[in-house]
C-alpha cells in the first residue's frame, strides 16, 4: 500500500510541473483577450496603443495564474511568433536562444533542443498547423521528453 | 522649569515647522509630486497621502512624514519619497517590499536607456517619433535584452472611441495619461516588426542614486493619472520632467506650448548622459540590408520569387548552391513579413509558408547581412527652424524675411533617424518685410510629403509619392495682400535615378477661396529633382504649371529652387529661387533649436 501511494506521489510530484507549464497558454488567456485588437486605429498610434496594454493588462488572468517560466515563455512565443519561425526555418536565432533561456536551458542543450523543435516545425508547415500555440506546445514537449533535466520549466 | 520645557518645546516646534516649510518649498519634493505652479498636475487622489496634497505640498509632506513610519503600504508604494526624506536626514523603520523588489529584480537594473521610436508616416499620433524609457537589467537571457523592461508614457483611450473624438480629446485634454511598464519585447515587435520604425536606444551615464530614483518614482507613479494634450503635456514632456528631476538640467523648454520628442535626444547628447548608442533596425531596414548583401543571381531570383512565389520550384532558384538559396530565402521572409504590415492579401501569408518551408530543408545556418549604415536622431538638425533671410524681388525691391518652423523637417533637410525623402512641417510661418509693407507670405498649418520611394526594387516596397498640405499662401509673388486659405493634395511617382539624383513628377490639385477670379480649384502638374551633392550640399527644384479649373483665368508657369548648404545640428544656409509671375531671390541663415 505504501509503495502504491509512494508510486502515485511520484507521479503526481513529476507530472504537475509539466501540466503546469503545458497549459501556462491558456491560464494566461493567450491568443483569446490578452493582446487584443484595437480597432480603427489598431497598434499604429502612441496614443491608442498605451490602450492596447491597459488593456491587455486588465483582461490577462491573474498574475499568480500567469507567473513563472513557461508563462514567460507563451507571452514571448505569443508575440515573437513571426521572428520565433524564421529564426527556427533558419536554425539559429535570438530570440529562440532568449526563449530558451528564459525555460532556463543549459547553453549546452540549445543545438539539440533547437533541431528537434525545428524538425517538428517542419511536419507543422507541411500540414499547415504552424501556429504559435503548436510552437509553444513543439517546444514544450521537445522538453519535457528529452530535455527536462536541462531545463527549468515552472 | 516648566517655563524653561514650554519655551524649548515651542522653540523645537518652531523649529520642526520651518523644516517641513522649507522641505515642502524645496523644487525637487515639488518635482516629485509633479507641481507646476500652485498644483500638482496629478489628478488621482491614490497619489496623494493627504487630501489637501494635490495643492497643499507642505500638508503632503507631513502625512508622508507620518505615514512612512507607520504604514507598510505607503513606505512601499512611495520609495523615491522615502530616499529623498533620508538623504534629508530624516529617517524611517525598514519594511520589505516584495512587490517593489519583484519590479526592479532585486535591485539588478544596471543603467537606464532612452529609446527614440523614429516617425511614422502612416499615423498622425506617430509623426513627431516617440521616447520609451528601458531598464537594463543585469539578465543576460537575451541578446536583444528584449526581457528588460520598457516604460511607456501615454494617453489611455477607450477601445471603440472614433478618429474624430481620438483627434479633438487627444489635442485638448480628453484623455487621462500615465506610465505604464512592460517587458521591452513587446514594444520592440510593436515597432520594428509592425510600424517599421527604427528604435534607437541610448544608453545614459546616469549615477546609482539616479537609476534608483527614477526606477522608484516609476514605481511611485504606477497609479498617477494626468490630463493628455497631444501638443504640449505629452510622452516627451513627462519623460523630459523625470529627466529633470534626476539631473537637474533642463529638459523642457518653458512658455513653449509643444515638446518634441525628438529633442530631449538633442539634450542628453548636449549634457554628456549618453553612454552608449544602439539601433534596433527595423523589419524595413533589415530588409534593405539583406537586399544589400545578396549577390546578382540571388537578388534576380528573390525578384522571381516576390513576383511569383511558384517560381521556387523553376530552374533559376534550383540552380543556386545551398549558401545562396538559403540567403535568398532569408531575405524572402523579411520581404513577405514586411509586405503583410500594410497588406492583408492571404496570399502573402501562403507565400511566406512556401519561404520558410523551402528554408527549412536546407541545413541551419547563420548568415552575416550588411547593415546599413545610419545616423542617430541627435545628429539630425534640431526640430525647431528660425530662419532670417534677404531677398530681392522684381516687384518689391530687396526685402528681409522670417520664417518660424517649430517642427520638423523639409525635403532638402539631412535625412537622419526619420523617413527617407520626406518633409513634415507643422504651422510653418513665414513673413515677408519691405521698407513700406509686412505681410504674411505663408502659413501652413500642417505639410506633409513623402516620395515613398522604393529601397529594394521589389514588387510593393515604395509606391506613390504623396503630399498634403493645409494653410495659405501668397497667390503669387506680385501681391502682398493675395495670401487666401488653401488645401492641398499631390499624388505622383519617384524615381531615384542614382545615390545623389532623384526625380518625381507629381499632380497638385487644390482647392482655395477665391482671390481675384482664381475660382476656387486648381490644379499644378509639376516636375521636381532633389539632387543631394554632398551632406553639406542638397538642391530641390521644382517647375510647374498651374490651371485654374472653374474660371477661366490664365495658366501660371510656377517654378522654385531651394538649396541647403551645411548639415549642422544648428544652423545651415538656405539659398532659394521662386518664380510665380514675379522673380524672388532669397539668401538665409537657419538657426535651429
Amino acid at each position: 500500500m505504501m509503495k502504491k501511494i509512494l508510486t502515485v506521489m511520484c507521479l503526481v510530484f513529476l507530472t504537475v510541473p509539466a501540466f503546469a507549464a503545458k497549459n501556462a497558454w491558456r491560464q494566461c488567456g493567450i491568443g483569446a483577450a490578452m493582446f487584443p485588437r484595437t480597432g480603427w486605429a489598431a497598434v499604429t498610434s502612441n496614443i491608442i496603443w498605451d490602450f492596447g496594454i491597459t488593456a491587455s493588462t486588465s483582461s490577462m488572468s491573474s498574475e499568480s495564474q500567469c507567473a513563472g517560466r513557461a508563462s514567460t515563455a507563451a507571452k514571448f512565443i505569443h508575440q515573437n511568433f513571426a521572428m520565433l519561425e524564421e529564426e527556427t526555418a533558419s536554425g539559429s536565432g535570438d530570440h529562440i536562444v532568449t526563449v530558451l533561456n528564459i525555460l532556463d536551458c543549459n547553453k549546452k542543450s540549445h543545438g539539440n533542443i533547437i533541431n528537434e523543435v525545428r524538425s517538428n516545425f517542419a511536419s507543422e508547415l507541411q500540414q499547415g498547423s504552424s501556429t504559435d500555440e503548436a510552437y509553444y506546445n513543439n517546444l514544450m514537449n521537445v522538453i519535457e521528453r528529452n530535455y527536462a533535466a536541462q531545463c527549468q520549466l515552472s | 522649569m516648566p517655563i524653561k520645557l514650554v519655551f524649548l518645546f515651542s522653540l523645537f516646534c518652531f523649529w520642526a515647522n520651518a523644516q517641513e516649510s522649507e522641505l515642502s518649498n524645496d523644487p525637487h519634493w515639488l518635482k516629485l509630486l509633479h507641481y507646476s505652479r500652485n498644483s500638482s498636475d496629478i489628478k488621482s487622489g491614490k497619489f496623494f497621502i493627504s487630501p489637501e496634497g494635490s495643492h497643499d505640498p507642505q500638508a503632503e509632506l507631513k502625512a508622508t512624514i507620518s505615514r512612512l513610519k507607520d504604514s507598510r503600504e505607503i513606505y512601499c508604494r512611495f520609495p523615491a519619497r522615502r530616499a529623498w526624506l533620508e538623504k534629508k536626514g530624516i529617517h524611517f523603520p525598514k519594511y520589505e517590499c516584495l512587490d517593489f523588489e519583484a519590479y526592479t529584480r532585486k535591485n539588478e537594473v544596471k543603467s537606464i536607456s532612452l529609446i527614440f521610436a523614429s516617425g511614422f508616416l502612416g499615423n498622425p499620433a506617430s509623426y513627431f517619433g516617440h521616447p520609451l524609457i528601458k531598464f537594463n537589467f543585469k539578465d543576460e537571457r537575451s541578446p536583444l535584452d528584449l526581457l528588460d523592461l520598457a516604460i511607456n508614457y501615454g494617453a489611455f483611450t477607450p477601445q471603440d472611441i472614433d478618429p474624430a473624438s481620438y483627434m479633438v480629446k487627444g489635442a485638448f485634454g480628453g484623455f487621462d495619461a500615465g506610465f505604464t511598464t512592460v517587458d521591452f519585447f513587446f514594444h520592440k515587435n510593436n515597432y520594428s516588426e509592425l510600424e517599421l520604425r527604427d528604435l534607437w536606444e541610448y544608453e545614459l551615464n546616469l549615477n546609482q542614486e539616479q537609476r534608483d530614483e527614477i526606477v522608484a518614482h516609476v514605481w511611485e507613479m504606477k497609479q498617477a493619472k494626468i490630463t493628455y494634450y497631444f501638443a504640449s503635456d505629452n510622452c516627451a514632456y513627462r519623460v523630459g520632467e523625470l529627466l529633470e528631476m534626476v539631473t537637474g538640467k533642463s529638459f523642457n523648454q518653458r512658455g513653449l506650448p509643444f515638446a518634441i520628442p525628438v529633442s530631449l535626444f538633442h539634450k542628453i547628447h548636449d549634457y554628456h548622459l549618453v553612454e552608449n548608442i544602439k539601433l534596433h533596425p527595423s523589419r524595413q531596414t533589415r530588409l534593405r540590408g539583406k537586399v544589400r548583401t545578396l549577390n546578382k543571381r540571388e537578388y534576380s531570383v528573390l525578384k522571381e520569387i516576390t513576383n511569383d512565389i511558384d517560381s521556387l520550384s523553376d530552374s533559376g532558384f534550383k540552380s543556386l548552391n545551398t549558401e545562396e538559396k538559403s540567403r535568398t530565402l532569408e531575405t524572402a521572409m523579411d520581404y513577405f513579413s514586411y509586405r503583410q504590415v500594410e497588406n492583408e492579401d492571404p496570399k502573402l501569408k501562403t507565400s511566406k509558408r512556401k519561404v520558410l518551408q523551402e528554408r527549412v530543408k536546407l541545413p541551419p545556418s547563420k548568415n552575416q547581412w550588411w547593415e546599413i549604415p545610419q545616423r542617430p536622431p541627435h545628429e539630425a538638425q534640431k526640430p525647431i527652424m528660425t530662419q532670417f533671410s534677404g531677398f530681392h524681388s522684381e516687384k518689391f525691391g530687396n526685402g528681409g524675411h522670417f520664417r518660424f518652423r517649430p517642427a520638423f523637417y523639409d525635403l532638402v533637410s539631412p535625412d537622419i533617424a526619420r523617413p527617407l525623402y520626406s518633409s513634415l512641417s507643422v504651422l510653418d510661418t513665414e513673413i515677408s518685410v519691405t521698407k513700406d509693407r509686412l505681410w504674411l507670405k505663408n502659413l501652413n498649418f500642417l505639410s506633409i510629403e513623402s516620395l515613398n520611394l522604393s529601397k529594394t526594387g521589389l514588387k510593393g516596397d515604395g509606391g506613390y509619392a504623396w503630399r498634403v498640405l493645409f494653410g495659405a499662401d501668397q497667390m503669387n509673388l506680385t501681391c502682398n495682400t493675395c495670401t487666401v486659405p488653401k488645401v492641398e493634395f499631390g499624388v505622383g511617382k519617384a524615381f531615384e535615378m542614382s545615390d545623389w539624383l532623384l526625380i518625381y513628377a507629381m499632380i497638385d490639385p487644390r482647392f482655395q477661396t477665391q482671390f481675384e477670379g482664381s475660382g476656387y480649384l486648381s490644379v499644378r502638374p509639376n516636375l521636381a529633382t532633389l539632387i543631394t551633392i554632398t551632406d553639406d550640399l542638397r538642391i530641390h527644384a521644382a517647375a510647374g504649371r498651374r490651371f485654374y479649373l472653374d474660371r477661366n483665368k490664365k495658366a501660371e508657369n510656377i517654378y522654385h529652387i531651394e538649396a541647403r548648404l551645411g548639415s549642422h545640428r544648428s544652423w545651415d544656409i538656405r539659398i532659394n529661387y521662386q518664380e510665380h509671375i514675379d522673380r524672388r531671390y532669397g539668401l538665409g541663415i537657419g538657426l535651429y533649436w
